[in-house]
């Protein structure tokens, strides 16, 4: 019995991460044809995958999009977090939910909608919708994060400040902002991770330029290439990075 | 030192029409340890957050010392609370939630040092200083926090249930240490409570209030020995009730008959012969005899727990059950359960209350 259910283990994770090892694997080998058993090894794809100049413009523009988005988010989430957890207004609820429809709505929702809205408002496409794209879904991730932290801080503890003596200004800037600046991070980290490897509602967005996912989509088009592991490589340990980081921050 | 006395003239809060306080007049003196005690909803809280700042009356003014503060925001009072949820910074350590009041008042670096120093060790919390409060528990949370708000010396602290979120053990050793705190420093502590027993230990004086009123100011003797009306006899101690009509007045004296029985007590205040009245004798008061004497109640024993140094009866009479409380120096319990006995006691430990103040 336990052996059987160790099997079967064994085959769900292997299902899930096996693709993965393989590019990993893959990006290592010296051939250029991904085919086993591997005849050596190499570090060249990363030294061409640095050195493209397509690649490079496509990290570039993913990075300036992921850090303007997630500059947006995490201001907006903050702000909102800060508003339904501590204030009484009417329509509270309803604020709440609509917040978080932008991660719940697929992908293609967002990019059509807002690819019309655009379009009627004559909006030329380019980096910037792509970041108000991106800002859209970051906004309730760092909303999640700072109202659950929010909602487990003590709840007098703007009253106790004022009790010892703070003014509003200094309550906010000594006790409240330092309570919750750690899920402000762990928020703006997960934000900036969704964003950086986003594919479908930047479709929909950009104009002429690629950011790094659909620089790879484009192509693979032409078949899977030794530096497109490489690249790929790279993204995954940037992002399980960022999201390890996120927890952490979220957990202190 | 500032004067921390408390001046509350014709305070009045409500909130629409849920419970808030009513035309509360009070004078705390500097250096007391004074508590509000009363029921969940009978004001104790709103009236502490009042004068704490968090919340602003409809009427009356606040005196704090020769200041009016009725309209002083919180953070200008001199004046700090104990949260009953403790309410310290989960961000910084043990050492900086104390170091929090003089942090803002911008003391000097040796000056804080000596003032933390000694208030941890007031509380006793030498060696936790650079803890954070959820390495803590919450008997040690509750510490930091007393500490927090004596480490200035305010002219007055404000503690609203600070035990009540803490096991019975930890209760009351920390109990001990409010006394010895409150002795030691001569803060004036205003300390809000539902629990009688804490309220008689720890006040030099206590008010009982209910439903937004004061129905009594005194010392915890006054108020157990000299309850002014039903309620307070009820909230204070435990008490046994008998209801019937005044028949007879005589100088302080009153005789109530019900089921052609007649009890003497104490009158309370002036009432009108044949009217509905109740008289309160505490369990401690009552003599239990196994002979009939002059005025005494029949009745059966249905329980009888032995405590050690007291044993507690449960005796059904035919005005209803009575409690009976019997201190005994050694030897066993005098009566057993299912003993058929007569219940009396000295007309001065008895009170009359009119019926109408529950």
């Amino acid at each position: 019995m336990k052996w059987t259910l160790g099997f079967y283990t064994t085959l769900v994770y292997l299902f899930m991460y096996l693709p993965i090892a393989v590019i990993i694997l893959f990006s290592f080998s010296q051939s250029e044809i991904l085919s086993l058993p591997i005849s050596g090894w190499t570090f060249d794809w990363y030294r061409d995958a640095l050195q493209d100049a397509r690649l490079k413009a496509g990290l570039e523009n993913s990075l300036k999009i992921a850090f303007i988005a997630t500059l947006v988010a995490s201001t907006l989430g903050t702000l909102g977090a800060l508003a339904v957890q501590r204030y009484q207004f009417l329509g509270r609820t309803a604020f709440r939910t609509a917040i978080m429809l932008p991660i719940l709505l697929p992908g293609i929702i967002t990019g059509v909608a807002m690819l019309s809205f655009f379009a009627t408002i004559h909006l030329p496409l380019g980096l910037a919708t792509v970041m108000i794209g991106h800002a859209t879904f970051g906004f309730p991730v760092v909303f999640n994060t700072v109202a659950s932290r929010l909602a487990r801080l003590p709840k007098n503890l703007e009253e106790a400040a004022a009790d010892l003596g703070s003014n509003p200004r200094q309550t906010f800037q000594k006790v409240l902002f330092p309570a919750m600046r750690s899920s402000i991070i762990a928020g703006a980290l997960l934000a900036f991770t969704l964003s950086f490897d986003e594919i479908i509602v930047t479709l929909f967005l950009t104009g002429q330029q690629n950011t790094l996912p659909t620089e790879i989509w484009a192509r693979l088009r032409f078949g899977m290439t030794p530096e497109i592991n490489a690249i790929v490589t790279m993204i995954l340990i940037l992002s399980c990075g960022l999201v390890l980081l996120s927890q952490r921050f979220s957990k202190e | 030192m500032t004067s921390g006395s408390i001046s509350i003239r014709s305070l009045k809060k409500s909130y629409g029409n849920a419970r808030g306080v009513e035309n509360i007049s009070l004078e705390i003196q500097s250096g007391e340890f004074f508590t509000l005690l009363g029921a969940s909803g009978s004001g104790k809280t709103t009236l502490l957050r009042l004068i704490g700042g968090f919340e602003k009356p409809d009427q009356g003014e606040i005196w704090i010392g020769d200041q009016n503060v009725t309209q002083t925001s919180a953070y200008r009072r001199n004046v700090h609370t104990v949260f009953q949820d403790y309410a310290l910074f989960p961000h910084l350590t043990v050492r900086d939630n104390v170091a929090f009041a003089l942090d803002i008042k911008r003391i000097g670096a040796s000056e804080q040092k000596q003032k933390i120093d000694e208030a941890l060790q007031l509380v006793g919390l030498s060696g936790f200083s650079e803890r954070k409060p959820s390495q803590l528990s919450g008997g040690q949370q509750q510490r930091v926090a007393l500490a927090r708000a004596i480490v200035d010396r305010p002219a007055v602290l404000l503690l609203d249930e600070p035990l009540s979120a803490l096991d019975a053990k930890i209760r009351q050793e920390l109990r001990e240490s409010l006394k010895q705190l409150q002795r030691s420093t001569r803060i004036t502590f205003l300390y809000v409570t539902h629990d009688q027993e804490e309220a008689l230990i720890l006040s030099d004086r206590l008010a009982v209030m209910q439903n937004g009123f004061l129905q009594q100011v005194g010392t915890p003797v006054d108020i157990y020995e000299q309850p002014i009306n039903g309620y307070v006899a009820r909230f204070i101690g435990k008490t046994n009730f008998i209801t019937g009509k005044l028949k007879q007045m005589q100088n302080s004296y009153g005789t109530i008959q019900i089921d052609s029985l007649n009890f003497q007590g104490h009158l309370t205040t002036s009432l009108n012969l044949e009217s509905d009245v109740q008289l309160m004798i505490r369990p401690e008061n009552v003599q239990i005899t196994s002979q009939q004497l002059p005025h005494s109640l029949s009745g059966k024993i249905v329980q009888a727990h032995y405590l050690g140094a007291t044993t507690e009866y449960l005796i059904i009479t035919q005005l209803g059950p009575f409690r009976v409380l019997e201190i005994r120096q050694r030897g066993t319990p005098s009566h057993t359960e299912g003993a058929n006995v007569f219940l009396s006691w000295n007309s001065e430990n008895a009170r009359i209350y009119p019926t109408g103040n529950l």
